[in-house]
């Protein structure tokens, strides 16, 4: 009889075992192929920031102001910009510049 | 007794006086020597074995870092995220001729794959050549339908810089083994080999690509033949813009041994005279030896010291100058009578502190080295106004920074940070107190000499240089233009410092004035109030906005 009670949990603790090991190399193997299209999906977007890098560089979009929008963009005048913040419910507007030191 | 009696008497002689004893003790030590021979290579063998062995278990790692140096180098990116420099793997298609089974056949289909090229003579007279290097992937696939098996097709990887020139000497070279050569590419070669996080740089393509702009600019109004700009937060040490001109093209793999393309910014070592007032004043307030409001009376026009004349550059300075006025109007005796009373110690540790004397830890290792020569009366009065001691821009710009963010120490960096230690004080909180109203006065009152930065709303402060480069035996007419400004002088931000390598006085430019005078043609004067300061104030124009809104 003791040894039946021993024999059991002995044979419940190899079954348990194996069904965790397998369904744990399962998920290795479902993490591993995620992290793998990851990794490609990572390449792709890196080659596109890189396109996108260059499309928008400083010098491109000078270009791209020269050959479009020639007199159309103005420059802003920072001093009639305002910052907007709000603190405790209050809405607080500041001068980004000044004129008066 | 005869002549045989006396041979047979000499042998018997001979023959008695053998000993077999003595013949056993020289074996004895003979095996001695031996054994202690054969202890001696055994220990060496040992030693090499046991080396052999390890290197064996060492050259694992050692393959594993090669092959990942050989297929993969991180990215570079800018503090917003924008690349700056990226590892792609390309293709290259080349032709064994001696694998072609039919030439003529070969050479017309790669005559209408590749309309413009002609592999004739490649075809005949070599064992290998390339077809195209770094071939899209849609010729790539026409070629592979070709099904020849003399194709050989390789990848290698390709470092893109979408920047281009933008950032050729902070970036520096690989070569063709994806070995950094110079810039940050060398210096962190390691990091960029081995981990696949980005190496994020504190630099702001926008700001880089407007001060370049400007710095091209100057070059054909005052033909300069380089120059050189940084502009750092005052109070982390981020530099957010480095930039040294002439520079090249980095996708174009040159090799770049000419001097011309020395790193202004940090290697190139100059006398920057004037902006050197500034330090003299701050040591003397730093030391408690004047306040802004000292006066000293009766100041001379020229004085001679151990035979060389120091005079002043202007005859029309007043001869009673505060300290303050001093600095303002750029004095050279007023200058060397306060590094007089600060004394060398003082005055050398004060160069110390604030990083002049010291070698800058820099995250490149093209760095240059303060050069000055003995200490001495004359030394001390001749630094007082910034002559007879060269050094770097970019220690330069760590000078003004710790002397304008209240005295604290910083470290100038190109790589962000996670997290800024809080920075420990080393001047007296009294010198950037008394010293940015200062450098605000010197560029927006008139007897200043920075008048054209004065942009209205940022409140630039800053200090003119102009120096003559040091020649043979004294000094040339060549000159040596710098401005170093702090903004907004109120709570001090930002540093900016740019040079001007050898520029000339152009009599043709139209100086348009800030106070709304009349614009003024025909200058002569090489001066860093003429050229350098006109220069600040076109990239003051176009940063300013980015820096008020983004900063």
């Amino acid at each position: 009889m003791k040894k039946i009670f021993t024999f059991i949990p002995v044979i419940f603790l190899i079954f348990a075992t194996t069904v965790t090991k397998n369904s744990t190399k399962q998920l290795d193997k479902k993490i591993f192929d995620l992290n793998e299209n990851l990794r490609v999906l990572q390449d792709r977007f890196e080659l596109v920031m890189l396109e996108y890098n260059y499309l928008t560089s400083p010098n491109k979009l000078i270009n791209y102001q020269k050959k479009y929008f020639d007199n159309e963009l103005i420059e802003a005048d920072l001093e009639n910009l305002n910052w907007v913040e709000i603190k405790n419910k209050k809405i607080m507007i500041n001068k980004i510049l000044s004129k008066n030191e | 007794m005869n002549e045989i009696d006396k041979k047979k008497k000499f042998l018997e002689e001979y023959n008695s006086e053998f000993s077999y004893n003595e013949q056993k003790s020289n074996i004895i030590i003979s095996f001695e020597r031996i054994a202690f021979i054969f202890f001696i290579f055994f220990i060496i063998a040992i030693i090499f074995s046991s080396k052999v062995i390890l290197l064996s278990i060492d050259d694992k790692e050692f393959k594993n870092k090669i092959l990942k140096k050989e297929n993969f180098r991180s990215s570079i990116i800018d503090k917003k995220g924008n690349i700056l420099a990226k590892t792609v793997t390309v293709v290259n298609v080349g032709i064994n001729p001696n694998l072609v089974i039919d030439k003529e056949k070969l050479l017309i289909t790669l005559k209408l794959l590749f309309p413009k090229k002609n592999f004739q003579k490649q075809m005949y007279g070599k064992n290998f050549f390339y077809v195209k290097k770094k071939i899209s992937q849609e010729k790539l696939e026409k070629v592979l339908l070709l099904g020849d098996k003399s194709f050989i097709h390789e990848e290698k990887l390709a470092r893109i810089y979408p920047n281009g020139k933008l950032f050729s000497h902070v970036l520096g070279q690989i070569d063709d083994d994806n070995n950094g050569i110079s810039g940050l590419e060398k210096a962190f070669d390691y990091e960029l080999t081995t981990s696949r996080k980005p190496l994020v740089l504190t630099l702001d393509t926008e700001i880089q690509y407007l001060i370049r702009e400007e710095l091209l600019k100057s070059k054909e109004i005052f033909q300069n033949i380089g120059s050189a700009a940084i502009l750092m937060n005052i109070n982390t040490g981020d530099i957010l813009s480095m930039i040294s001109l002439p520079d090249f093209d980095l996708n174009k793999r040159e090799n770049i041994n000419d001097l011309k393309y020395i790193n202004r910014a940090t290697k190139g070592v100059y006398e920057f005279g004037s902006v050197f007032k500034t330090f003299t004043i701050a040591a003397g307030i730093n030391y408690d030896v004047i306040k802004p409001e000292t006066e000293f009376k009766e100041l001379k026009k020229k004085i001679v010291c151990a035979g060389n004349a120091i005079s002043e550059y202007d005859d029309k300075i007043p001869s009673t100058l505060t300290a303050e006025d001093i600095l303002i109007r750029s004095g050279n005796i007023g200058s060397a009578r306060i590094a007089e009373k600060i004394g060398i110690d003082n005055y050398h540790k004060f160069l110390q502190i604030i990083g002049i004397l010291t070698n800058i830890n820099f995250d490149i290792q093209e760095v240059g080295e303060t050069q000055m020569g003995r200490w001495g009366k004359c030394k001390l009065l001749t630094v007082g106004f910034g002559h007879g001691i060269a050094t770097t821009l970019l220690q330069l710009t760590k000078a003004y920074s710790i002397i304008s963010n209240g005295g604290y120490d910083i470290f100038p960096t190109l790589i962000k940070k996670e997290k800024y230690l809080k920075s420990k004080r080393i001047l007296n909180k009294e010198v950037s107190k008394n010293l940015n109203p200062i450098l605000r006065k010197i560029v927006s009152t008139d007897e200043g000499t920075a008048s054209f930065a004065n942009v209205e709303g940022y409140e630039i402060g800053g200090k003119t240089g102009t120096a003559d480069i040091a020649s043979k035996g004294g000094y040339s007419k060549k000159k040596i233009n710098t401005f170093a400004s702090v903004f907004p002088t109120s709570n001090p931000k930002f540093t900016l410092v740019v040079m001007l390598d050898q520029p000339k006085a152009n009599k043709e430019f139209i100086y348009h004035y800030r106070d709304g005078r009349n614009p003024y043609k025909g200058n002569w004067r090489n001066t860093a109030g003429w050229t350098t300061v006109w220069v600040t104030g076109q990239i003051m124009e176009k940063i300013g906005p980015i820096l008020a809104t983004k900063y």
